[in-house]
């Protein structure tokens, strides 16, 4: 028994290792001690095996969340702080500095994230490709640095320019996301009060199969509606 | 982009070509190459802008669906291609855009609530009472 829970246990390292190769290593190395220690816990007490497959499978969940969310958090700072950059492009050109040897300074960035989407784009812009930049933001932004390098009359003007439609682009998905959030805010809280429900629905005997599957496609159906409202603008304009 | 009206994302382009010193064909084709034009969200947009540019080189002009202000910028674009000047036009129509689409974001936040209730009485609370009610009644059953 302790000797399979315990090649289980090795599995789902593995798979999380195999499943997870863009994730922080840090945290990946926090979860994988994490998890081991449930392991070991399990194995002292020579537990079921379903019950340890259950809470590693509970445990591979909440890391792929948690990434999932790591991820969003990472993209929405990058582009919050798009406008922000383009502030310090424009101090550095006001300085006195050329377009790539500000661009140069700017990589020089505390956030590391920052520095290396930045660093993508110098590279892409020193070897002209578009490798490596998968969000359509800095797309954007790299395409505009492409503009600006080939424009180097009225620099200052032109960074301006882009900066205040950031802003603007900015003001924008903050509203549309306000939408988003208020409608999966609404989402949570009904699957807070499904779920007990359904967990004591599944407890009792005799099971009414039916009544739980009419039940969860409503239930279903109904989220899907909501989430699709946050989600929907169909411009008037 | 997501949150972003694509008639905003058009003057900001064509804008942004113009004040680069760029003439309008040029800006439009740019547009036209760009990410925010390709995006699959926008494909009535695309559809629409095509049609319109595929028009311009026939004598007669296509009978387009579009909306009243994508019809204005239109025109607008349709004088900067015959090499009228169209910037203060066009930014005087980007402030006016810009505070339209505001407006009809924060319409929508106001009545979202509202509209959330439609799937949450048909839906969601219909599915809570079958799973908190049903074996209570089942119960109380002779």
């Amino acid at each position: 028994m302790q000797l399979t829970s315990f090649f289980v246990s090795i599995f789902g390292i593995v798979l999380v290792l195999r499943t997870l190769p863009q994730m922080n290593r840090v945290r990946v190395k926090n979860f994988l001690i994490l998890s081991l220690f449930i392991e070991i816990i399990f194995i002292y007490f020579s537990l079921q095996l379903k019950i340890i497959w259950l809470i590693f499978l509970f445990v591979l969940f909440a890391i792929a969340i948690y990434q999932s969310l790591a991820k969003q958090r990472q993209v929405r700072f990058l582009r919050q702080s798009i406008p922000l950059m383009y502030e310090n492009l424009y101090m550095l050109v006001l300085s006195g500095m050329g377009f790539r040897p500000a661009l140069q300074k700017l990589i020089l960035d505390p956030n590391l994230a920052r520095q290396k989407q930045l660093q993508k784009i110098v590279h892409s812009l020193d070897w002209e490709t578009k490798d490596g930049l998968s969000d359509p933001d800095w797309e954007l932004v790299r395409t505009q640095f492409v503009k600006l390098s080939a424009r180097p009359h009225r620099i200052q003007e032109e960074i301006k320019i882009y900066q205040s439609d950031w802003i603007m682009r900015e003001r924008f998905r903050q509203k549309s996301s306000q939408m988003l959030l208020q409608a999966r805010i609404q989402a949570g809280i009904m699957c807070f009060l499904f779920l007990p429900l359904l967990f004591w629905n599944l407890q009792l005997q005799p099971l009414n199969i039916s009544r739980i599957c009419l039940a969860l496609t409503l239930f279903a159906v109904g989220q899907i509606f909501l989430l699709r409202l946050g989600r929907n603008i169909k411009w008037k304009v | 982009m997501e949150g972003i009206n694509p008639l905003l994302e058009l003057i900001w382009c064509v804008r942004q070509a113009i004040e680069a010193g760029i003439s309008t064909r040029a800006a439009l084709r740019e547009y036209f190459a760009s990410k925010a034009f390709q995006s699959r969200s926008q494909e009535k947009f695309q559809s629409q802008m095509q049609d319109w540019w595929l028009s311009l080189d026939k004598a007669q002009k296509a009978n387009l669906n579009i909306s009243f202000e994508l019809r204005l910028l239109l025109d607008i674009f349709e004088k900067g291609l015959k090499g009228e000047a169209i910037y203060s036009v066009l930014k005087s129509f980007e402030d006016e855009i810009q505070v339209r689409s505001l407006q009809q974001l924060e319409h929508r936040l106001v009545r979202l609530p509202f509209e959330a209730l439609i799937p949450l009485l048909l839906f969601i609370f219909p599915a809570l009472v079958i799973l908190g009610l049903g074996p209570l009644l089942d119960q109380i059953r002779f």
